[in-house]
């Protein structure tokens, strides 16, 4: 199940919050061994800060098994602020219809602490999915992403075009590229048959109270 | 960008352009922005069209810069209110993203409920739709726009024309915002210049004195110093050479090489 939280929904979810920063420091601190900002048990940087859409994929008992991370490329954002060497020199990716994607991460583990490629499987495809709707939903053309070889591989895995628009760079150690995915209804239903994914993923909350205006 | 919208904002500014050359129109920022807002309007079937941006990092602009198209009686209510402390699609979609309708904005604060019963006095307040706008100086802002058509319709109008209102938002927003578009007030100075005054201050760009420009214009030198004295008010400058200065770099008169 997907669980889409904007800026003003943190506060509502404390839980699963923890949760995503948790399974982020495993990811990217403990598995990954990336260059990030640890606090406590939490990975957590400035671009948290800045209100971004955050997509979490839960487990049937509705523990987070994968997250995944959205801000415009038309505010700050991780490829123009931090990784813009992966670009080629003087270009910049900043438009109202393309958004960037980052941290993205799915556990390895079920809940009971097994090793579940099945889980691995379904949290990509169900995040990957959620992301394409919420692309159609907010009018964009493409989505950006900085990532490694590792998560590349685990994302064309999926099934999954993207363009290569940067890199490979080396940054600390690691191989990090830039790729652009396309946004476009028809492959998304083709990605969710695929899949066995059904229905909206991102609307399935029940329909929220109107206000007393009406 | 689509190529569409580009088409039809450019010959909007083409227009706006048009507009304040011809000297018909007193040439008026105010004026021509809502002109702007109104073609958009009437290109898209909209009602009404809403820009607002406010900087919550400065405290020097915290009052928020409105754009909008509502009734004047609406905007007077809203400005003397504050009411974007209390309209919901405001404060919720500061911090959003993602476009969204406004009857999925969950509301609990009784002073946002409140201010939605006064919207719909004025008639607005239960069918429209928001644009978040994050900039690259980290500045927000929100565009929203009301439509009359019924959920099926509002349906297939959205799905056709979703990103081209994200486009045109954004547009809005370079055109509206102080921090996006610094020389904001800079572009309309000068805009009123008159022909004589224009003629007067370009022989002066070339070095000529104004008994000298008198003559080749046929005009008194008094009438010269009059309108030079007049560009440099309208200019917003204090010298001869200042005015000069900035005509050219508006573009008025020719640059000397």
């Amino acid at each position: 199940m997907i669980v889409k939280i904007n800026g003003n929904e943190r506060s509502r979810y404390p839980e699963l919050i923890d949760q995503m920063h948790v399974l982020r420091k495993e990811v990217f601190h403990e598995r990954l061994k990336w260059d990030v900002e640890i606090k406590g048990d939490w990975e957590i940087d400035k671009f948290d800060d800045y209100d971004p859409l955050y997509l979490l994929s839960l487990d049937d008992a509705g523990y987070v098994r994968g997250a995944l991370r959205l801000l415009p490329t038309t505010g700050p954002n991780m490829l123009r602020d931090i990784f813009h060497c992966l670009l080629p020199a003087g270009e910049i990716i900043e438009s109202p219809v393309i958004w960037e994607s980052s941290r993205f991460c799915v556990s390895l583990r079920d809940r009971d602490g097994n090793r579940s490629l099945s889980n691995l499987n379904t949290a990509t495809a169900e995040i990957i999915a959620a992301m394409g709707e919420v692309g159609v939903l907010a009018g964009l053309s493409n989505i950006v992403t900085v990532y490694d070889h590792f998560l590349r591989r685990i994302i064309s895995r999926a099934g999954c075009d993207e363009t290569l628009v940067g890199g490979p760079v080396d940054i600390g150690g690691v191989k990090t590229y830039a790729g652009m995915f396309k946004v476009d209804e028809y492959d998304l239903e083709q990605f969710k048959l695929r899949w066995g994914l059904e229905g909206d993923l991102i609307n399935h909350q029940e329909p929220r109270v109107i206000g007393a205006a009406a | 960008m689509d190529n569409s919208v580009n088409r039809l904002l450019h010959h909007l500014l083409d227009e706006l352009q048009n507009i304040s050359q011809s000297g018909n129109t007193p040439p008026n920022k105010a004026n021509s922005d809502q002109y702007l807002l109104d073609s958009i309007l009437s290109c898209y079937g909209l009602e009404n069209l809403a820009y607002i941006t406010t900087d919550p990092f400065s405290l020097e602009s915290r009052d928020p810069i409105y754009k909008v198209t509502y009734s004047s009686e609406w905007q007077e209510f809203y400005l003397r209110t504050d009411a974007e402390n209390h309209d919901p699609a405001v404060i919720y979609g500061l911090r959003e993203i993602v476009p969204f309708e406004w009857r999925n904005v969950e509301l609990y604060d009784p002073a946002q409920l409140a201010f939605l019963n006064v919207a719909s006095d004025f008639g607005l307040g239960e069918n429209g739709f928001s644009i978040p706008i994050r900039d690259r100086f980290g500045a927000r802002a929100l565009v929203s726009m009301t439509i009359s058509l019924n959920d099926q319709k509002w349906e297939k109008y959205s799905r056709r024309y979703r990103s081209e209102l994200v486009n045109i938002a954004y547009l809005l927003h370079e055109r509206f915002s102080p921090k996006c578009n610094p020389s904001i007030e800079e572009k309309y100075i000068g805009e009123d210049l008159t022909a004589r005054e224009i003629e007067s201050l370009q022989w002066t760009a070339l070095g000529k004195t104004s008994e000298e420009t008198a003559i080749i214009l046929g005009l008194s030198k008094r009438s010269v110093n009059f309108h030079v004295n007049n560009a440099k008010l309208k200019l917003d400058t204090v010298t001869r050479s200042h005015a000069v200065a900035r005509a050219s770099a508006l573009g008025l008169i020719l640059p000397v090489l």
